[in-house]
């Protein structure tokens, strides 16, 4: 392969770079950890397995065999290592081994996500025919047609599904009967994507299948796979309710990194997406196979052509959710065998779609989280090959966080997923579809986290008490009342040619169904073209736009309870229950992140209770920041902004889950202050997540705002796309005043 | 509590839409009322309730049927037991066992050429072949299941080389001499939610014996369930018009809901498969309602439509007054009485 290094110097000697190298980040090659030969195992794998093994010619990885024992010695596990470091094996075996040696023992393995289901039979299947076991594996989902069914139920003893589907079959679990009786494993692969209103909504699930597994006198293990994140434990017990191992320690070979923090802002005259487009011309110039990640399917068509363009003789494709299976499957085995140089993606490419490993990444524009970048990184790298991994940092505040703290990114941990089991509208409809599954006892609402007052108020119209327990006596299918995406609320039908594209939380559908909003699904570009309140249905249509919309929404909150107050130094600070009022008011249009229009919409305000943080500021803190000349409203808007804008950093979460309102006077704090808040009705963890982590997350805001090069604040940090005053008032240097303050408060008291 | 309060109503608001969403038009009855209600339907039907809302006001059950309390391992259930006088016919073992008998086509490698040649060849019923050199022992193996009346396997041979449809299954039924079960239920929906009664009927001298297990409050479901399970068991067969699907899975799933799951493992003739190979062409549904009245003739004195009994029931519960509750009884009763006047016809016809 291409030496990194002289790579980097041809770049450098383009005559379009202009400095936007700020930082190349050598990662060291890395040996394989195998397991010690002579306890590689404890006990050898029976004949078929070993078989298996010997005639592929695999060697456990450290890694591997850890996993592989604990699972053996019964215990819940969370392999947490990177992609490619063979996870999938090693839960496999083990569980195929106790298959083999159980002859009724079953196994249930979910995904996130049908595509991945069926990828995933794939492997599993092949491993039946390599063992010779014959366990019958299938998909059980929506698609799975009718008559093959009953035997599925009756006879499969490896059954892979998705929460969408669980959730709909648990009620008819007495079909099941024989499968659950034996169930001694369940596989929740991708894992940290079970995280925010979706991961709550699944942990709840779980704890149902649970109860129903208990029924049946199973209590099988729990084996987790997930990407590197901040809180594997903490997460795997949220989202089972069981006690975790961890193994994170990686044993498979590498080899070195080469990672390179681009900035396209040192070069304005050309769009961050030309410069990805030239980038991955030259990377595929240069000999270098080249994945690039672009955040929506119409840039990763345009970066395609582009690139294409540049350098005709190269064979260039885009990939993207949406495509037909063969069209996939050709691009993923055209990578695999080389025969491709080039592709420009989606993120659908990041998940465990098997296309072996290129030479180098591109990732235009960060994905949103570390866990994210990483395993859109751990694309590159083949055997112990170099590898090339490049980050082009785009107009937003993380992006040029990043972009001016690149030390940042390797140093901090990887972001806490995040569950939340208090959601009461979360928590009430799952009670309701437990009900319906078998009546409730007052013993089992421990395990879903209830108690009886969130039962007292749906007696009558849903459930009834009898002496075994809480009845469902409702006339609807208490499973069509809870949406696994959403919070149990009125929720918004998107619909694309008669077809449903997604549902959505209703303020959510506020702010991004709007009438001309351009919506992305699934990396597809959908315009708006009507809201209808009246039937909460959004009507969509596909076209293919080079802009993006921002909803502008302006918020007002009331504080109900303090859950937790502290004072430092004349700040308070704040965790509790808090009203909030939203009303989206307009829109910006983007094109190439410049905005280039602004309009109004005339859309109803909504009001919800979640929970929030504030920090309540001494007044002796505006009096400096005047005496300094500076603007006190804008300080603290701008402050606010950017404590939004670093969030995700450390709660994992989308910057729009999240809202904030700052006031240079707020009646229930009596002085200035600023309040952020979880933007669903009844919270879902981010901002009491952030609650923990305050000195960190206000430090990273500091720098992010002392840091930027601009002189009077810009996209890159106080900006905000939806801030619905225009952005107006900011002060650059008032809110690097505040947020200073603020830490020094902190840090003292920490 | 107050935020549990709302979530509660709120839940309650989205369960109403989900209803009404189903609603061809909107009512006045209130929310749980499904789709293939016509709005004349609907005005009738709320007239009904108003009716008997009015009529039973202060009423109790036991006042107007003969009501029995059955003790069950679970609780009382309630009981009521009619006798439905009317002209039943339905087959005898015997000749249930020589129609069976006849059906060439029920021994593997036997098609209706087969069938033709053998009964030239003087081997006219299935005791007949007993004695053929090739056919002689699977025949005799039928003739053996018609002697000992055994029904399951029987139903098996029959729907294995015949159809589920074929009219050679309606002769099983007289194999049962007389033990059938009728069996309808009604439910608050279609599956996953409780059931307001279960019907069973049996015929009687001059007529039908109605037994319904009247549920009166939730929380006697499970004493209901596990009675009428009981009375299931006691049957030769069971008769279901889409009971296959439907009543007799439903009950199953109910029954593990309880933890008292059982397999309802009686032969279980379904009339919906026999009413859509007769009537598919000739009348324009094949809903039991359409079938009594165009192919039995009879004439409801008034309607309950099947979908309205949630709503009806609910009034019941929320009222406190037995009129809806009445309705249901008697519409469970008519379909009883329609499903066996079916089989009658059926029976009575030649094939």
């Amino acid at each position: 392969m291409v030496d990194p290094r002289s790579f980097i110097s041809s770049l450098k000697a383009q005559p379009w770079y202009s400095g936007q190298i700020v930082a190349v980040k050598e990662l060291p090659a890395k040996e394989a950890e195998y397991a010690e030969e002579a306890r590689l195992l404890k006990t050898p794998f029976p004949e078929p397995l070993e078989r298996y093994l010997s005639a592929r010619g695999i060697r456990l990885y450290s890694h591997q065999v850890e996993a592989l024992e604990r699972i053996r010695a019964g215990e819940n596990v969370v392999i947490t290592t990177p992609t490619a470091s063979g996870k999938t094996l090693a839960f496999n075996l083990p569980i195929f081994e106790r298959l083999h040696r159980d002859k009724k023992a079953t196994a249930l393995y979910l995904y996130p996500l049908k595509a991945l289901t069926n990828d995933q039979l794939r492997a599993i299947r092949e491993l039946e025919e390599a063992t010779g076991l014959a366990l019958e594996a299938a998909v059980y989902d929506g698609d799975t047609p009718q008559h093959l069914r009953p035997k599925i139920r009756e006879r499969s003893r490896v059954v892979l599904t998705n929460p969408y589907a669980l959730h709909e079959y648990l009620p008819w679990h007495y079909k099941w009967q024989r499968f659950f009786q034996n169930l001694k494993f369940v596989v929740i692969d991708e894992g940290h994507r079970y995280r925010g209103v979706f991961g709550s909504n699944v942990a709840l699930l779980i704890r149902r299948l649970r109860r129903i597994l208990s029924y049946y006198g199973s209590e099988p293990q729990f084996i987790l796979s997930s990407a590197t994140i901040a809180n594997p434990e903490e997460f795997a017990f949220k989202l089972t309710g069981k006690e975790f191992t961890v193994v994170s320690r990686d044993g498979s070979a590498h080899g070195p990194r080469y990672f390179i923090f681009w900035n396209p802002l040192k070069y304005p005259a050309r769009s961050a997406h030309r410069q990805t487009s030239d980038l991955l011309a030259l990377h595929v110039e240069s000999g270098l196979q080249t994945l690039c990640f672009t955040i929506s399917r119409a840039l990763a068509e345009l970066v395609a052509r582009w690139a294409k363009e540049a350098a005709p003789e190269r064979r260039i494709a885009s990939y993207r959710a949406g495509y037909l299976p063969e069209e996939r499957r050709e691009i993923e085995r055209g990578l695999k065998e080389r025969e491709l140089d080039g592709v420009a993606a989606t993120n659908a490419l990041e998940l465990g779609v098997d296309i072996g490993g290129l030479d180098a990444v591109i990732i235009s524009g960060y994905p949103g989280t570390v866990i994210s970048t990483w395993q859109q990184a751990g694309r590159a790298g083949r055997g112990r090959e170099p590898a090339l991994v490049t980050l082009v940092g785009f107009e937003n505040p993380l992006d040029q966080y990043f972009m001016n703290h690149p030390e940042e990114f390797f140093s901090r941990p990887h972001e806490h997923a995040i569950i939340d089991l208090e959601n009461e509208h979360i928590l009430m409809g799952h009670l309701l579809c437990a009900a319906a599954e078998l009546p409730l006892g007052r013993s089992e609402l421990k395990l879903l986290g209830a108690n009886e007052d969130h039962l007292k108020p749906l007696e009558g119209k849903f459930l009834q008490k009898s002496s075994v327990g809480w009845i469902y006596r409702g006339t609807v299918r208490p499973v069509d009342l809870v949406n696994l995406d959403s919070i149990s609320e009125r929720t918004v039908q998107v619909l694309c040619d008669g077809e449903l594209l997604e549902t959505m939380e209703f303020n959510r559908a506020l702010e991004e169904a709007h009438p001309g909003a351009v919506l992305l699904h699934q990396g597809e570009t959908y315009l708006i073209k009507e809201l209808d309140l009246e039937k909460d249905v959004a009507l969509a249509a596909k076209e293919e736009v080079d802009y993006y919309t921002d909803a502008l929404k302006i918020s007002e909150v009331s504080l109900l309870r303090a859950h937790r107050t502290q004072e430092v130094s004349g700040l308070e600070l704040g965790l509790g229950e808090l009203r909030v009022t939203e009303r989206v008011i307009g829109y910006r249009v983007r094109r190439y992140e410049r905005t280039v229009g602004i309009k109004d919409l005339q859309l109803p305000a909504v009001e919800f209770e979640t929970t929030g943080l504030w920090l309540a500021l001494p007044d002796s803190l505006r009096g400096e920041v005047e005496r300094a000349g500076r603007g006190w409203p804008g300080g603290l808007h701008g402050a606010e902004h950017a404590l939004i804008a670093m969030a995700p950093f450390y709660a994992m979460c989308d910057r729009w889950d999240i809202g904030g309102v700052s006031t240079p006077f707020d009646p229930d704090l009596k002085g200035p202050g600023i309040f952020i808040y979880d933007g669903f009705p009844g919270g879902i963890g981010i901002t009491e997540k952030l609650y923990e982590l305050l000195l960190e997350w206000v430090e990273a805001t500091y720098r992010l705002v002392r840091d930027c090069p601009c002189a009077e604040g810009c996209p890159s940090c106080i900006y905000s796309p939806k801030c619905g005053n225009q952005n107006r008032p900011l002060d650059k240097e008032a809110a690097v005043a505040i947020l200073a303050a603020i830490r020094e408060a902190l840090s003292a008291s920490a | 509590m107050r935020a549990a309060r709302e979530i509660a109503e709120r839940l309650a608001r989205r369960a109403a839409e989900l209803q009404e969403a189903e609603l061809v038009r909107e009512g006045e009855l209130g929310p749980y009322l499904p789709s293939y209600i016509s709005y004349e339907q609907l005005s009738q039907a709320s007239r009904l309730k108003r009716a008997l809302l009015a009529e039973f006001a202060g009423a109790r059950l036991e006042e107007l049927y003969p009501c029995s309390m059955i003790e069950t391992a679970f609780g009382e259930a309630l009981r009521v037991e009619v006798t439905v006088p009317g002209e039943l016919s339905f087959l005898d073992g015997q000749s249930a066992s020589a129609a069976l008998s006849s059906q060439l086509q029920l021994l593997y490698g036997i098609g209706p050429v087969t069938e033709q040649e053998l009964k030239r060849a003087g081997y006219r019923t299935l005791h007949d072949l007993a004695r053929h050199p090739r056919f002689g022992l699977s025949a005799g193996e039928i003739v053996l299941f018609l002697e000992r009346r055994d029904l399951v396997r029987l139903k098996a041979v029959v729907e294995r080389w015949l159809s589920p449809s074929h009219p050679a299954t309606l002769a099983l039924t007289g194999l049962a001499e007389g033990r059938l079960a009728f069996f309808d239920l009604e439910s608050l929906g279609l599956f996953g939610r409780p059931l307001v009664l279960l019907g069973l009927a049996r015929p009687a001298d001059g007529g039908l014996l109605v037994e319904q297990f009247v549920i009166r409050s939730i929380a006697e479901e499970r004493a209901a369930l596990a009675a009428a399970a009981e009375a299931l068991a006691q049957a030769e067969a069971i008769v279901t018009y889409n009971g296959r699907a439907f009543d007799v899975n439903y009950l199953e799933e109910r029954l593990s809901y309880y933890g008292l799951y059982q397999r309802i493992d009686r032969p279980n003739f379904d009339l919906l498969y026999h009413a859509r190979r007769r009537f598919r062409n000739s009348l324009p549904d094949c809903r039991l309602e359409t079938v009594e009245r165009y192919i039995l003739g009879i004439e409801r004195p008034f309607d309950l439509p099947s979908a309205l009994v949630p709503d009806f029931y609910i009034t019941y519960l929320e009222e406190r007054n037995i009129g809806p509750l009445v309705a249901i009884i008697e519409h469970n009763k008519q379909d009883l009485v329609s499903l066996a006047a079916l089989l009658s016809k059926l029976c009575s016809e030649r094939w």
